[in-house]
């Protein structure tokens, strides 16, 4: 498989893919794609339904493997890594429809994330000795503060499902957060909200990206968000990269303009 | 949870919690022969038994949201190990005469029958683990078959097995499994299965029932994790395969027969899929009914109406579906936590309550 020794590309990206393609059938989903995120910022992934979006991040992030092209993470090769795996390297994501563990607390959806970074083994569990506490102290207060810091504290309780849906996004959030990711993948983290609630969202990736010292990568339709929030900006249209650069370079790309206009407005082509 | 307990705290709890775990033993083995009619003696232990059984399939079936209807033969194959190396190997290893009832309190025999109950719990989970590979990786309905179909293989192996009694099975197993023996071993069991619910093997568990996709992309090993709770789960229900050919004196590949899958199952639905509690208490009561249904004869139209343990496990599941909200998914445990919450109602109720007597002034 990946016998080539993997030199660091540019220096400071976070994720690389090169030439990366995803096949469903005969269909490319993603297709000879070429992709740079520079460490420390806000990467937008914009494109028509359809285009690729959720499955490039299903390829970054393990649950599809690429039919071909490599992915690295750091400089490292992630491409055959199964999902867990890559988590582990520092890699999280939230879900275009939530998939929050719905029957558990808030704060179980939490500290389940935090869990394989808890730092002890399953006959630590079983015995439940000093060890254990201590590292089960720690996981608690580190799940707190983040219930504190993102305004869940006092819905620790409740069962997740019962949240309010802009809660339930922003605790998916807050879940992907507890494994103390380097890059942070979200898929449209605003489907769904209101005006206000999405600038309450840009904020919020606001202060992830000065407060954890990560990337962002994030797929969405509301154009506001991406114009405002993003550094870069990488269309996909058919499974291909048709344009990259700022929002300035991305607004006036024919090509951009063009794919767009296919489907429709493109100030707001979101679902439903 | 919401506050943090002090560390004297959660040992002091902990203690408290060690000792009424140790009581429990106790007051299993020498309190309930002491009080109990011998006539539910027997169901009785069955029954226990059975909650090491239920219990471990409550790991695969309530926590872990997969569906093994192979139990039976995993408690078969734990007992088959057991019952074979206290029938085949120990009489040698101890001399025992033909004829002659051994001498089963010497400490060498306790030893003996502990190592050989461990032997089942792991031989099961290996097998637990063998199964896991490749059937982990179906989803729901397949896995509910593949583990059915295992089962039954099991059954019919031993069957065309002489070297294993054939059709017959193992007779003269030692009665082991006396009260005090049960006693001990629900206890560790209970215990240790509260320790999986609450750690990390536990929550890994219940990712995997709530969410496998959310779960692998949060860095939980998900194949790893199935396969693990397999084996836990089977080498749980092995031990108590185990202790249960001890009690029987015998043992028979009927009693891997799938039904008594169905009934294991049954155990952990009926215990609100999930809780540990709530599997203790509907294996006890599940298992003590077939026994305790022979009582009917005395009333004939009774017998007549419900005289077949089928038709009671249909109406309790029946009853079960209407009033599911109950059950909540195995989401109640009688635990401290829940006592200080209870104790916190009360102490609400109470300082309401003398507040309406004596007027609205009662601050605290
Ligand atoms: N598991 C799958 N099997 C077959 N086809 C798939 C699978 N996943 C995605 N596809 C197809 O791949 C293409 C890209 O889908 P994808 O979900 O990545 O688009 P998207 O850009 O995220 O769209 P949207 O904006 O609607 O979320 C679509 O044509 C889709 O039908
Ligand atoms: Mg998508």
């Amino acid at each position: 498989m990946a016998s080539e020794p993997t030199p660091i590309g540019d220096a400071g990206a976070v994720l690389e893919m090169r030439r990366v393609s995803r096949y469903f059938g005969g269909l490319a989903a993603v297709k000879n794609l070429d992709l740079s995120v520079m460490h420390g910022q806000i990467h937008g992934l914009i494109g028509p339904n359809g285009a690729g979006k959720t499955t490039l991040f299903n390829v970054i992030t393990g649950a599809n493997t690429a039919s071909s092209g490599a992915v690295l993470v750091d400089g490292r090769d992630i491409t055959h890594l199964p999902p867990h795996a890559i988590n582990h390297l520092g890699v999280a994501r939230t879900f275009q429809n939530i998939r929050l563990f719905k029957e558990i607390s808030v704060y179980e959806n939490v500290r389940t994330a935090a869990t394989w970074r808890g730092g002890y083994g399953w006959l630590h569990g079983f015995i439940q000795g000093l060890t254990f506490e201590r590292r089960e102290a720690a996981i608690h207060d580190q799940v707190l503060q983040l219930l504190e810091d993102f305004q869940l504290g006092h819905r620790a309780r409740e069962v997740s499902r019962s949240l309010p849906y802009g809660e339930q996004r922003r605790l998916e959030i807050v879940r992907a957060l507890a494994t103390r990711p380097k890059l942070l993948l979200l898929d449209e983290p605003a489907a769904g909200l209101n005006a206000a609630e999405t600038d309450e969202l840009m904020a919020l990736v606001h202060r992830i990206l000065e407060q954890y010292d990560l990337t962002i990568l994030l797929i969405e339709h509301d154009m506001r968000l991406v114009m405002e929030i993003c550094q870069a900006i990488t269309v996909l249209d058919h499974g291909e990269k048709i344009c990259e650069g700022d929002a300035d370079q991305v607004r006036n790309d024919p090509q951009v303009i063009e794919a767009y206009l296919g489907q429709g407005d493109m100030v707001d082509a979101s679902d439903q | 949870m919401d506050r943090r307990l002090e560390p004297k705290t959660i040992y002091g709890l902990k203690l408290v919690g060690l000792l009424g775990m140790g009581l429990s033993a106790v007051a299993i083995g020498y309190g309930i022969p002491a009080v109990v009619p011998p006539f539910h003696l027997e169901p009785l232990a069955l029954g226990l038994i059975y909650v090491i059984i239920a219990l471990g399939l409550n790991i695969v079936n309530g926590q872990a949201g997969q569906f093994s209807i192979g139990h039976a033969a995993f408690a078969g194959i734990g007992a088959y190990t057991a019952g074979g190396l206290s029938t085949m190997v120990a009489p040698r290893v101890f001399h025992w005469q033909p004829n002659t009832p051994p001498d089963l309190d010497s400490p060498g025999v306790i030893l003996f029958f502990m190592g050989s109950l461990l032997a089942g719990g792991i031989v099961a989970a290996f097998f637990g683990y063998l199964v896991g590979i490749p059937t982990l990786r179906l989803r729901g309905d397949y896995l509910a078959i593949a583990t059915l179909g295992f089962g039954e293989i099991m059954r019919v192996t031993l069957e065309n097995t002489p070297a294993l009694g054939g059709p017959l099975g193992l007779h003269d197993i030692p009665k082991f499994s006396t009260y005090p023996v049960i006693g001990i071993a629900v206890v560790l069991t209970i215990l240790l299965c509260r320790n999986i619910a609450t750690s990390v093997p536990g929550r890994c568990f219940v990712a995997l029932r709530e969410d496998e996709i959310a779960a692998e992309s949060l860095g939980i090993a998900t194949t790893k994790v199935k396969v693990n709770a397999m084996a836990l789960s089977a080498g749980i229900a092995g031990i108590g395969g185990g202790l249960l050919a001890h009690r029987l004196g015998s043992y028979m590949p009927v009693d891997l027969n799938w039904i008594k899958s169905v009934e294991f199952v049954l155990m952990v639905v009926l215990g609100g899929s999930g809780s540990i509690t709530g599997t203790t208490l509907a294996a006890i009561v599940l298992g003590m009914l077939p026994h305790e249904m022979l009582q009917l004869t005395k009333f004939p139209w009774l017998q007549k109406l419900i005289g077949n343990k089928m038709v009671v496990y249909s109406v309790l599941l029946i009853v079960m579906m209407l009033v599911r909200s109950l059950w909540l998914k195995g989401s109640w445990e009688l635990s401290f936590e829940w006592m200080r919450q209870v104790g916190r109602k009360v102490r609400d109720l109470w300082t309401r309550y003398r507040g309406r007597g004596e007027g609205s002034a009662d601050g605290e």
